[in-house]
Formats: C-alpha cells, structure tokens, sequence
C-alpha cells in the first residue's frame, strides 16, 4: 500500500508541544491514521489509530498508564500496539493489536518513521541544532497545507520567488533577477545557493539588519529527501568578504528548519521554524520580526493553495520549466528513485 | 461538458479594469483586466510554470506577471520575460475573445476563429436612453439548465413569488403558446381578467382586473429574455412582449447565464422598465422586489441540484430522463432537447 510516498523515513509527525502528558493527538501520516501521545516517563508513542475491534480511532478514547484505552468498548493497547485488554473477557486474541510505529523526539520535533521498523536508524534523524540553541530566538508553525508536498519542495529550492511574493518583506527584485545560483547534488539531497551580490537590502533586511548600504546576500537552502529542510538566510555588508567564506561584515541572517510530512496526495503537515541568534535585548522588534515572518509563511500556504486549486481544476494541463528549475528538478528525481526503489521491492506484510 | 462555440455572459463591464480579476466559467478559470487604453482583456488565469493563477500576480503595464517567479505575459497570451534568464521558450497562454456589448461582457469559449460578434444575443433594450436598469450578480448553486426551466415555465410565479409578482391565477388561468423558430424558443401567457399580483397593483397603479402577458425567450446556449406585462382588463392584449406602450405596466428581465461547472453557475441579470424613472423612491422599492424574487429562486435551485445529486450522480439534467412532465413544460423541454442536439454536434465536431 502507500507506494505514492516514501516509507522508509523519518517524518515529522508533529511540535513536541503540541503534545500533551494526557491528551491524545491525531494525525494522518502518509495516509495513515496515526495517534500519538506520551507514555508516564514523557516518551512518545505512535500507534495505528484505529481499534482493531470496530475502528473507532483510538485517538478518541484516552490515554491509560503507557497504554491507550478506546474510547467504545474500553479495549486497551500498550505503547507497542499490542491488545493488553478486552473488557468483559478473559482472554485477548493473540492477533489484537494495532500497528506501533517507531517514534523519536528530539531538536523539539516527534519523529514518526513510517515504513519498515527494522529499519528505523535515529540517526538518519535531520538535525535540527538551531531549534534548541541556546540564546536563539524561535518562532514556529504547523500548519495543514492543502496541497501535495511537492508544491512545497519547489518552493523551497527556488527561493527567486521571494521578489514577488513576499515582496514587501523579505524579497527584492534583484533576487530574482540576478542571483548567481549553484545547484549541487548531496548524497541523498539537494543544495541550492544563490548569492545575490552588492544590491540594498529587502525590507525585512534594511529593518532588523540596520544596514545603512548595499548588501551581500545569501540564501542557502538544503533539501534531504524525502521531506526536510535547512535554509540558511543572511547577509553582510557588500563586500565585506561574504562570498569568499570569510564572516563579513555586520552580518545578519536566520536559520529556517522545515519538516514537509505528506498528509495525502492533496494535504500535507507542514511544520516550520525559524531561528535567530539577534534580538535578545530587542523584544518588540523580535515580536515584529516573527510577525513578518509569519505574514511570509502564510503567502507561500496562499501560492500553495492556488497551484492545488489549479492542478485539480485541469491536472493535464501543460507546464513549462524555467533555469531556476534545476534544483526543484533534481529533487524530483531523487525521491522518484526512492519510490521506484521502494515499489520494486518485495512488499512486506508489515508496510 | 459544455457547449464551447458560443458567447457567454462573462460579467458586467465595470467589473474589470486596472486590477486584476479571476472568475472561473465553464470550469476555466478566466483572468479579466483592462489595458491602459482601456482595452479589455481575457487570458488564462494559469501560469504556463508552476499554474499560480495569474491573478495573484500584478499588472506591469499592458502585461501580467505571475505573482510566485515574476513570469510576464503580453496581452495575447505571449510569455515576454522570465527573470533571471536570457532566452524565453515560445509559450502562450489561451486568450478569449471578449466584447463589451449591451452592459455585458461577452467571452467566446470556444476556437478564437469562429468568434462572431454578430451572434451576440440582441439586449439592446438595455442601452435604449428611455429605461431604468437594475442589475444583480448572483451564483446559483446548480446546473444551468435548471435557472433556464425556472425561466421557461413562470407558472412558479404563483408559488414562489406570491408576495410579490405572483398570485395563483397565474398558475391557473393562463393561456400558453410555444412557439420555435430555429433554435429560438418562446413562451407565451396571457392571464385575462385577473386581480393583479402585489406588484402590478403597488407599480402599475391598477385599482381592478388587469390582462396579463409573460413572453420568455431562450436562444441557446442559456440567454434568456423574459417580458412581463399588463394592462387594465378592458383594454385588448398584445400578441407580442411589447411592455413599453402607453397604458401597459411591465419590465423587461435579461439574463446572461454562464456556467461555473456542472453545479454552479453565473447569472447575470438586468432589468429594464419605463415607469417610475422619475421617482427615486418607487424604483428603489421595486428594484428591492426584483432582487427578492431572484433571491427566492436562488434558494429553490439549490435544494433541486442537491436532489438531482443524490439520484443521478454526474449527470446533467436531461430532457430525457425528466421523470413527470407537465403542460407548462412544453418550453423548457423545447431548450433542453436544442442544447443536447448541440451538445451531440459538438462531440461529433
């Protein structure tokens, strides 16, 4: 089944505040129904979220020791998806259980793995250093794209869209219009870096980073398949030595941390953040600062909907690509190998 | 689905101008603008990259340009710049021909090169010098077939629109004629020696019996004129539509009908009078009554199209399968058998 998305990986599942010690969360994960809440000692736990009696989701009972009790007829299941009660009855049929998938919390984020639990490696775990840095300001946002996840990934590795649609924060023209752009292919990634030399900063930049002349400006934006980002946004001023790998001067950036989970074919869990090291001593700028960052993310969900709303008005209507493509391209082909890979293998019973 | 080689009703012309704006008709999404010169404008609203609709872009002079990479088309659709890169591939958008005429923005829908304004439906009355016009803009929740039966059969005035322009004798003790020409249809009532409906007796002064005269027109694919008129029972009839004599008290209706898909559509609707005109208040209240009764049929559609939904599934309404025909019928069976004969010629091309 699920042989539209990648299995074998670590998806964000959900903020690690989002969940509480008692309250069972639902999600769907690659159209899964996952519920997930935290054992006595805080660990999370994800589970199939569908009684194996008559599948009401388990989410809607409540959590019972390191156990989940459904909320129909009280039938209980321990963190490893195994039917430890049937209310009523003596004895638990021995195929009473509920899948259990591998879960890590870490960096802030609850990791859900979704495919073969065999091969369930934390450490192929994004890092995500920034989010628990110590000093560094956060700002972050899950939030239920209605789209496909690939919309997203474009987005990402083709940040000349700045210029127009965030327009009055942190795009400007020459983004677009005279980036030098290199795409490399890692391992199993892709990064994007775009230099956008000696030109006046964006709004957002002029504001936060103070600059009183021209800036050199980088946008760094590193994909892993299937489904995570690293952005690494800054600048110095110009020539200042920051194309040359040397820290130039008055520098200012952020990190952005992105976990893309497919929801369905047309939805997807977006989880977004971003950190600064500036503004400790600045709360009101801070506070001004997360405002527009959020005002940005809210116009890519806007993009992301309008190209979704397109795609299903005419699916087959055709699309051109452009230079700026090369590395939204390279992403598609990564994780189409992985699914082809995926799809020729033996299916396992588990899956 | 549709029936693609026709005008239809986009909107009303001061809808567009120097902004830019996204309206979906015959399941197309449509970007509508004006050119500097005023020149009006209609693309595809779909950038040939990554389909944003254009109309979150921005207009940069005569051209648009995509609101996600900064793509800009000209006017006819051509793709004249993508930033960043030098060469720019041959990609053009669709354009619809598009006329502004009789208070209506017309769009073709279909090939560019059988576009003739010629076949744009005569609602000249809309432009006479001597009418008052009100116009209202609404979307049904339905098929478009079932706003051109409404239209078809105003027997439902009796029902409907009782407080206003209907009263049961409508429904009664009407006299109807059909008549086709080609593929035009028409339906005639007379209602002789009745106690005229609310309407008639607030507007046309009546203070007895009047005579009462309905013509619907449909030309397809869904244009629909409707002339109500009256006259005091003494006075002899009119064999046409004609409301505007001396001595008839009536309004003409004009809808532009367009669908957005199979289960919403776009009505366009203007009415005309010649009474009144002088006095702000008595066309203030019957524009509030015209827009009543447009708003009562609103709601009827709605709950048709969701019946038709639970027992037919995708299909359209169809004179075929109509379950119970009754007399007043005779006219909208007329227009439903016209745009399913066109629908075959379509699919045959």
């Amino acid at each position: 089944m699920s042989d539209k998305f990648v299995t074998d990986a670590w998806y964000v599942a959900a903020w690690s505040d989002e969940l509480g010690p008692d309250r069972p969360l639902a999600r769907i994960v690659l159209e899964r129904p996952v519920v997930l809440y935290r054992r006595r000692d805080g660990s999370p736990v994800a589970l199939e979220d569908r009684c194996i009696h008559r599948r009401l989701p388990l989410s809607l009972g409540r959590v019972a020791g390191d156990g989940i009790e459904c909320g129909y007829h009280g039938l209980v299941f321990g963190a490893d998806g195994r039917c430890r009660a049937v209310p009523g009855q003596p004895v638990v049929p021995a195929e009473a259980r509920v899948r259990a998938y591998p879960t890590v919390e870490r960096q802030r984020c609850i990791w859900i793995w979704t495919g073969d639990p065999a091969r369930a490696d934390p450490a192929t775990i994004r890092d995500f250093p920034w989010l628990e840095a110590p000093g560094w300001g956060l700002v972050k946002l899950h939030a239920r794209v209605p789209c496909h996840y690939q919309l997203i990934i474009d987005n990402l590795l083709d940040l000349s869209h700045l210029a127009y649609v965030h327009a009055s924060t942190v795009g400007s023209r020459e983004l677009a219009e005279q980036a030098r752009v290199r795409t490399e292919r890692l391992p199993d990634g892709v990064r994007v870096s775009r230099w956008t030399l000696d030109v006046p900063p964006a709004q957002t930049y002029l504001q936060f980073g103070r600059y009183a002349g021209n800036i050199d400006r980088w946008q760094i934006s590193e994909f892993r398949t299937p489904c995570t980002f690293v952005i690494d946004n800054g600048s110095a001023l110009a020539g200042t030595g920051a194309p040359e790998g040397a820290p130039g001067a008055q520098r200012w950036g952020f990190m952005v941390c992105h976990g893309i989970t497919p929801e369905t074919e047309r939805t997807t869990n977006y989880f977004w953040a971003l950190a600064h090291a500036f503004g400790a001593d600045d709360p009101d700028g801070v506070a001004e600062f997360h405002r527009q960052s959020l005002q940005v993310i809210g116009e890519d969900i806007a993009v992301f909907e309008a190209q979704q709303r397109m795609i299903d008005l005419d699916p087959a209507a055709p699309t051109i690509d452009i230079g700026y493509d090369a590395g939204p391209l390279q992403a598609r082909r990564l994780i189409d190998r992985l699914l082809a890979q995926q799809n020729a293998a033996p299916q396992r019973a588990s899956a | 689905m549709f029936l693609r080689n026709h005008w239809y009703a986009a909107g009303f012309p001061d809808e567009i101008g120097r902004t830019l704006l996204a309206r979906t008709l015959l399941g197309e999404d449509v970007l509508f603008y004006r050119r500097a010169d005023g020149a009006p404008v209609a693309l595809e609203n779909r950038c040939a990259h990554r389909r944003l609709p254009l109309s979150m872009g921005a207009l940069v002079g005569d051209a648009v340009q995509c609101g996600y990479h900064g793509l800009e088309y000209d006017h006819t659709g051509a793709c004249i710049k993508i930033p960043g890169q030098h060469g720019v591939p041959n990609v053009r958008l669709r354009a619809y021909p598009l006329v502004e005429r009789h208070r209506y923005l017309w769009i073709w829908m279909g090939d560019p090169a059988l576009a003739d304004p010629s076949l744009i439906p005569d609602f000249s009355r809309l432009d006479a010098p001597d009418v008052g016009v009100t116009r209202i803009q609404l979307k049904p929740d339905c098929h478009v077939q079932l706003v051109i039966d409404n239209l078809l059969d105003l027997s439902h005035l009796a029902y409907v629109h009782n407080t206003t322009t209907g009263n049961a004798a409508l429904a009664e003790d009407a006299e109807v004629r059909t008549e086709r020409r080609g593929d035009v249809v028409q339906v005639k009532r007379w209602v002789r020696n009745v106690v005229p409906a609310p309407t008639f007796v607030q507007f046309g002064g009546y203070n007895g019996r009047v005579n009462l005269w309905q013509v619907s027109e449909f030309r397809p694919p869904s244009y629909v004129r409707v002339s109500y008129g009256s006259a005091p029972a003494d006075q002899p009839t009119p064999d046409g539509d004609d409301i505007w004599s001396h001595g008839h008290w009536g309004f003409a209706v004009f809808h532009g009908l367009t669908p957005e898909s199979a289960r919403a559509t776009h009505q366009f609707r203007h009415v005309a009078h010649a009474h009144g005109l002088g006095d702000a208040q008595v066309t203030a209240e019957f524009y509030r009554q015209c827009d009543q009764i447009i708003r009562e049929d609103l709601a009827i559609f709605a709950v048709q199209q969701r019946a038709l939904d639970a027992e037919a599934g995708e299909a359209p309404p169809s004179a075929v399968n109509a379950r119970v025909a009754i007399h007043a019928d005779g006219g909208l069976l007329q227009a439903r058998l016209i745009n399913e004969r066109l629908m075959r010629e379509q699919a045959r091309g």
